[in-house]
């Protein structure tokens, strides 16, 4: 069984993390929360969200898997003023989960969960260098570099202590430093590696700008990003493979 | 589903003359060619006079394209399947209709569901809107990948322009080959490795 009250704009807001990737996905109703993990078709990027029951006005259920097709319900979820409550319901006999919101009603039909694509084996990663900042910081740095490049470089100098991202151009280059004492927590480490505009700039988007993002990052390794959700009751980790330089 | 492919033995069509209009114009049914089991399989729209008249999909000079940019990414014809959204050949090449794409759509599901390949590429606007459902700008989407719902099942679909669009606008040649390319590394088949650069979840 699964019954449950969400506010509009933290049900939006974990959504909004997984369609970044995917467009349907498997939702784990356990006792306790809600997980979601997916992966893109190209297994580059992953996300791992979880929404604790504490997130939810009201939150029952019994440790079951539904499949759902995520842009349908983004679309209906977004039918909901961000004061708005959202009432969701599943019915196992007819696999149907029903959506109240605000009168309105809307039934959505489940996918068999075994139909969905598997995700491959996740790299369980210990990575070296370790990043704190605010969404916005990050935020600053991928919109600069996106106006000269399709990649970007993030680093850390070890010894001066400095987060560095960067993108080289055909012509023209971005460099944003950030020291130590500008950022949330550092614990520098040997970490350098260069990733896919296109994937980050669409994580970028679902990590709210007053958020506190930590980047996890290593030598041409998968970078982690965390961040938390509505109040800290729910997180959402996203991991993205890097790009090899073949210089 | 069972009786809609009552023509179907395998991968190959039989006999089947649900459309008229097809069964009047085409000399033979072309069926896809293609190992059974491939990684890579390719959906193209319908036969045309050539592979009317051979019975293999792809063997005019939009074949000669695809074979040459499969040759690049260190590919034969023989590793990868190639088959149609329709088995018989319109007349006058023109697109066939929703009716036809519908009447045909059991033997392809069939076939992808019994190949079971890491990839479907689909090559051209046709096929692309076919499997994905939807309208699709296909020199703007080409090489993007994503998963489409086909047979009830999620499948990997990278959407490819046409190879006969590279004879008629060379800016295409590029585009056309880089999506080969990308659909050879995605399925992990030919020695695209290191083509864009991109790694991949999997392999830490």
């Amino acid at each position: 069984m699964f019954e449950a009250i969400v506010s509009a704009s933290t049900f939006q807001d974990a959504l909004d993390s997984v369609s970044v990737l995917v467009d349907e996905c498997k939702i784990r109703l356990n006792e306790d929360g809600l997980a979601i993990r997916a992966v893109d078709p190209a297994n580059v990027g992953m996300v791992d969200l979880s929404l604790d029951a504490a997130a939810f006005e009201s939150y029952e259920a019994d440790g079951g898997v539904i499949g759902v097709n995520l842009s349908r319900l983004e679309d209906i979820a977004g039918m909901a003023g961000s004061g708005d409550l959202i009432r969701l319901e599943l019915d196992e006999e007819t696999r149907k989960l029903h959506i109240r919101i605000e009168g309105l009603s809307y039934t959505l039909a489940l996918i068999d969960p075994d139909s969905i694509r598997q995700e491959p084996d996740i790299p369980d990663l210990d990575l070296p260098a370790n990043i704190v900042l605010e969404g916005n910081q990050l935020d600053r740095g991928i919109k600069a570099a996106d106006m000269v490049s399709d990649h970007i470089r993030l680093r850390v100098d070890e010894e001066a202590e400095v987060f560095y991202v960067e993108a080289e151009g055909d012509t023209d280059d971005v460099d944003l430093e950030i020291p130590r004492d500008e950022l949330i927590d550092l614990t520098a480490g040997p970490a350098d590696s260069l990733f896919s505009l296109d994937y980050l700039k669409d994580m970028n988007k679902a990590i709210p700008g007053d958020a506190e993002v930590e980047i996890e990052l290593g030598e041409e390794f998968p970078v982690k990003l965390h961040y938390e959700l509505a109040e800290g009751q729910g997180q959402v980790t996203f991991m993205l493979a890097p790009r090899i330089q073949s210089d | 589903m069972d009786t809609d492919l009552e023509h179907m033995d395998g991968l190959c069509v039989e006999g089947c003359e649900r459309c008229p209009a097809l069964v009047e114009s085409r000399s033979r049914i072309v069926n896809g060619a293609g190992p059974e089991d491939a990684d890579l399989l390719f959906v193209g729209e319908g036969p045309g006079a050539n592979e009317d008249e051979q019975g293999e999909p792809f063997v005019g000079r939009s074949g000669s394209v695809l074979d040459s940019a499969l040759r690049d990414v260190g590919l034969d014809r023989s590793d990868v399947r190639i088959t149609n959204c329709v088995r018989c050949r319109p007349p006058e090449n023109r697109d066939p209709s929703t009716e036809e794409l519908s009447n045909c759509r059991g033997y392809l599901e069939a076939e992808i569901d019994r190949v079971d390949p890491e990839l479907v590429v689909t090559l051209g606007k046709v096929p692309s809107e076919h499997l994905l459902d939807r309208s699709v700008a296909v020199t703007k989407e080409a090489g993007d990948l994503q998963d489409a719902r086909i047979g009830g099942v999620s499948r990997r679909v990278l959407v490819c322009v046409h190879p006969a669009a590279t004879l008629y606008d060379r800016s295409q040649e590029e585009t056309f080959e880089t999506t080969i390319a990308r659909a050879a590394e995605v399925a992990g088949v030919g020695d695209a490795e290191g083509g864009s650069g991109q790694s991949r979840l999997g392999d830490y």
